[in-house]
């Protein structure tokens, strides 16, 4: 059930395992400021990572919808799952729970918070304006 | 939809049910997907409610009868739930036009009965605030309330009465509050003043603008003012008008507009960032000044059940019992009323039969009118059946759950995570499965599930499977365990299948090919499936159907009898002569060149024409060109004696067996399912490509199949 484009399970392992480590140097490459957070997409972010939303790509297809499902500067996002395959991903948004595919998150651009942020939902100006 | 002529002025005369108009009063009810509108409705309504098509369109129009305390009544109409009232996918299209009164075949409502879910509260004001701006009376129906006092949040609901400037009315349909209430209100609606002016400023150069033009709309069309700011921010929002749209507006305003939108990007302003942004921010005051949450957000039990109903490993076993559980419900549970209602057509077939002087009419009643309404009716436990576990699986929220563990897969075909049902439904009949896929919210990818539904293999088939298997699949074991026969039926399955997948694939390359689907979906609270939203969706499919896909059904079934009966033989004419010189025995041999090179012969033919009403008819319709029984014979009784005597036939081969069963795993041999893909669609483009494409399908691949079996020597007995 995994892969439906690999015939055989041993390749299927090493595709896999390859793309995991390919993911790895992908993340490497954002690296924190001096408060320790990280700009990066949203579809890069892992479970449980929380952030606030950046900016949308300026003219991509999805803009205007991003933005009327809640996807607006400042926003508070925290990443809740990706599915057992790899993908989507489910949010956290403005309290609810939504799913994406990660083409789609790539277009958000998140400022990663680092993992022990004390989240206060009561300081944080959520709308960002 | 051509353009109104004369847009949205104000509200038609008879709409406040004043000047002794005899039109009732209108509302709309809008909300959120996942809100609780269509418990509301049902609610409100009971069974005074009708489901129809906007004309031109497939989204569905839902309107009901609602008895007020006072001992009036008023309509209701049921609008598609909505995120926003941007206009983007066609339900968001009509709900704004409906709302505006911009449809020809809907007066503007009276008043707006919003649904809001108090457990979600920010988002759905995201909503309230477009609904607000329309300037109509507004009722909000606050529901969820206990699952927000579950998770500690209290909405301070007078608070929110007074910021938003119209009543508030907490609802709990399961346990019955708060209903006499909202009817209350719903009653004083028509004398309840519109909300006040809106309250999300947009940034100055952004505010001059939407001033100038809607004051320009109320100059130039008559808008009304409430109105004319959100038609004004409608239009300055729009990358481009809607053909109807175009239309609707004076040369002079659209120049005006043009100039705005010129000028706002002279400014460097996003207008329709900085209209949503606004609208965000307002629902974010409004929810922080009435909402009170806890300090720390607990774990909900819908966070503790997603822990295990999304686990790599359990998650899946749970998916597929899931659905193991839907596919018994309609393939081996829907066959016992099925069994019923065979029996009863035929038990009223045979009285009539013994009852009536023979002849014509007592033909055309018994194989022509009962036939047609028995092949209707027998699809009614399926669809009942379907739609039951459909609407429980949506209720509880484990559908949006099931598309995202599925969306991966689906996606490597160009389909989206909900295709997944819609597709196993098919395995047990493509009809409620092409139904089902009315919740892909996406066009084309609902276009190419409707397109490939039939190439899984229904139980309509298995007659045909079944007869083919018996007669020529030597029963062997393999391997130990299997048996040649169950790897047989398998294999027709896993053909069917592969070809639905491969079709897709294709479909999506070239006919539909356009950005894979967008995926974005609620993956909503679970909660208990409400008895009563389950009962009225399984009814209100049902009633679709017969409506109208039984119509079809039902005549073309008659013109079929007709095909097949006449012309009339001399009496005393065995039936085989019967059927092979009727229209639609000459039309099978007329067919012989045409299937000849598939190894089939006239008599397939005429068995493949008659059965284009269903496929299960190719067994009696051998079994009459056999002379085993006669049209009135069960499937049963002819099956059993008709493998005999297809056995002793030397133009018969277990290649020629396969070819015929590789035929109708991929042949188009279903006049209801047709008939549904038209009503589904809109059109006869669509139907009518499905039955080219899927014949061209079988025929290529028999053709294949028949002729290197022949090659490789496989074509003897």
């Amino acid at each position: 059930m995994s892969n439906s484009d690999n015939t055989s399970f041993l390749p299927a392992f090493c595709k896999r395992w390859q793309a995991g480590k390919a993911r790895a140097e992908a993340l490497a490459q954002y690296v924190a400021d001096e408060t320790g957070h990280t700009e990066m997409p949203l579809s890069d972010m892992q479970p449980g990572d929380f952030g606030h939303v950046l900016s949308l790509c300026s003219s991509c297809e999805q803009r205007e919808h991003l933005l009327e499902l809640g996807f607006t500067p400042g926003t508070e996002i925290t990443v809740v799952r990706l599915a057992p395959l790899g993908d989507p991903m489910t949010v956290r948004i403005r309290g609810y729970q939504l799913s994406l595919r990660r083409r789609e998150a790539e277009a958000v651009t998140m400022r990663r918070c680092p993992p022990d942020f004390d989240l206060n939902p009561d300081d944080i100006d959520r709308d960002g304006i | 939809m051509s353009a109104s002529p004369a847009p949205s002025s104000s509200r038609p005369a008879a709409a406040s049910g004043d000047g002794g108009a005899t039109r009732l009063p209108l509302y709309a009810l809008v909300g959120n997907p996942n809100c609780g509108k269509t418990t509301v409705f049902n609610a409100l309504t009971g069974l005074r409610q009708k489901v129809g098509n906007y004309p031109g369109v497939t989204v569905e129009k839902k309107e009901g009868r609602l008895r007020l305390p006072g001992g009036g009544a008023a309509s209701l109409i049921d609008l598609p739930g909505l995120y926003s009232l941007t206009p983007r996918s066609p339900d968001e299209a009509i709900a704004r036009d409906v709302l505006l009164g911009h449809r020809l075949d809907i007066a503007q409502p009276d008043g707006i009965i919003h649904v809001v879910d108090a457990a979600n509260l920010e988002r759905n004001l995201y909503l309230t605030s477009q609904v607000l701006d329309l300037g109509l009376p507004t009722v909000i129906v606050l529901t969820m309330t206990d699952v927000a006092e579950k998770t500690g949040h209290t909405v301070d609901i007078p608070a929110l009465e007074k910021l938003l400037g119209v009543p508030v009315r907490p609802v709990l349909v399961s346990k019955n509050s708060g209903m006499e209430d909202l009817k209350a209100a719903i009653e004083h609606l028509t004398t309840t003043p519109p909300p006040p002016h809106r309250d999300w400023p947009l940034p100055t150069d952004a505010e001059i603008e939407v001033r100038e033009l809607s004051e320009m709309l109320q100059a130039e069309h008559g808008t009304r003012p409430e109105q004319s700011g959100t038609e004004a921010v409608g239009l300055l929002m729009a990358e481009s008008l809607r053909p109807e749209e175009e239309g609707r507006w004076s040369p002079a305003v659209l120049a005006h507009l043009a100039a705005d939108k010129a000028a706002l990007a002279t400014l460097g302003i996003d207008f329709s960032a900085a209209v949503v942004e606004a609208r965000y921010a307002w629902a974010g005051r409004v929810g922080r000044q009435i909402v009170r949450k806890p300090r720390k957000a607990a774990e909900t039990l819908t966070d503790r059940i997603d822990r295990v109903v999304m686990h790599p490993f359990w998650g899946y076993l749970i998916f597929f019992g899931v659905m193991a559980f839907v596919f018994q419900t309609i393939f081996t549970w829907a066959q016992i009323p099925m069994n019923w209602i065979g029996s009863g057509v035929s038990a009223l077939q045979h009285l009539i039969t013994t009852q009536m002087p023979p002849g014509d009419l007592q033909d055309l009643l018994v194989n022509g009118i009962i036939a047609g309404v028995g092949t209707t009716i027998t699809f009614l436990p399926q669809i009942l059946l379907l739609f039951f576990a459909i609407s429980l699986l949506e209720d509880t929220g484990y559908m949006a759950r099931a598309a995202f563990l599925m969306d991966k897969v689906m996606s490597k075909v160009g389909l989206h995570g909900k295709s997944f049902i819609p597709l196993l439904s098919s395995f047990a009949c493509a009809i409620p499965g092409i139904m089902a896929t009315r919740t892909i919210d996406d066009r084309k990818s609902r276009l190419v599930t409707i397109l490939v539904a039939p190439l899984m293999s229904c139980s309509a088939r298995i007659p045909v499977y079944t007869l083919m298997i018996a007669a020529f699949i030597p029963n062997r074991h393999v391997l130990g365990i299997f048996t040649l026969p169950g790897l047989t039926m398998m294999a027709m399955y896993f053909l069917g299948m592969a070809a639905a997948f491969g079709m897709a694939w294709l479909f999506k390359k070239t006919l539909l090919r356009g950005a894979p689907p967008v995926f974005f979906l609620e993956m909503p609270p679970y909660h208990a499936p409400s008895a009563r939203t389950v009962l009225m969706t399984m009814l209100e499919r049902a009633g679709l159907f017969l409506r109208r896909a039984g119509t079809v059904i039902l005549s073309v079934s008659i013109v079929l009898w007709f095909l097949s009966s006449y012309p009339k033989q001399p009496a005393g004419t065995p039936p085989a002569a019967q059927l092979a010189h009727s229209y639609a025995g000459r039309a099978g041999q007329a067919i012989e060149p045409v299937i000849a090179p598939l190894g089939f012969d006239w008599r397939i033919g005429v068995s493949l024409v008659s059965s284009f009403v269903a496929r299960e008819v190719f067994v009696s319709s051998m079994g009459t060109i056999y002379s085993v029984g006669d049209k009135n014979s069960s499937t049963e009784e002819v099956s059993s004696t008709l493998k005999d005597k297809l056995r002793a036939d030397p133009f018969f081969s277990p290649l020629l067996a396969v070819c015929v069963m590789i035929y109708y795993v991929l042949a188009m041999q279903c006049l209801s399912t047709v008939a549904v893909v038209k009503r589904e669609t809109n059109g006869w483009t669509w139907p009518l490509f499905m039955i080219g494409y899927m014949t061209a399908l079988a025929w290529i691949t028999t053709f294949l199949v028949y002729h290197i079996g022949m090659a490789m020597g496989w074509g003897g007995r």
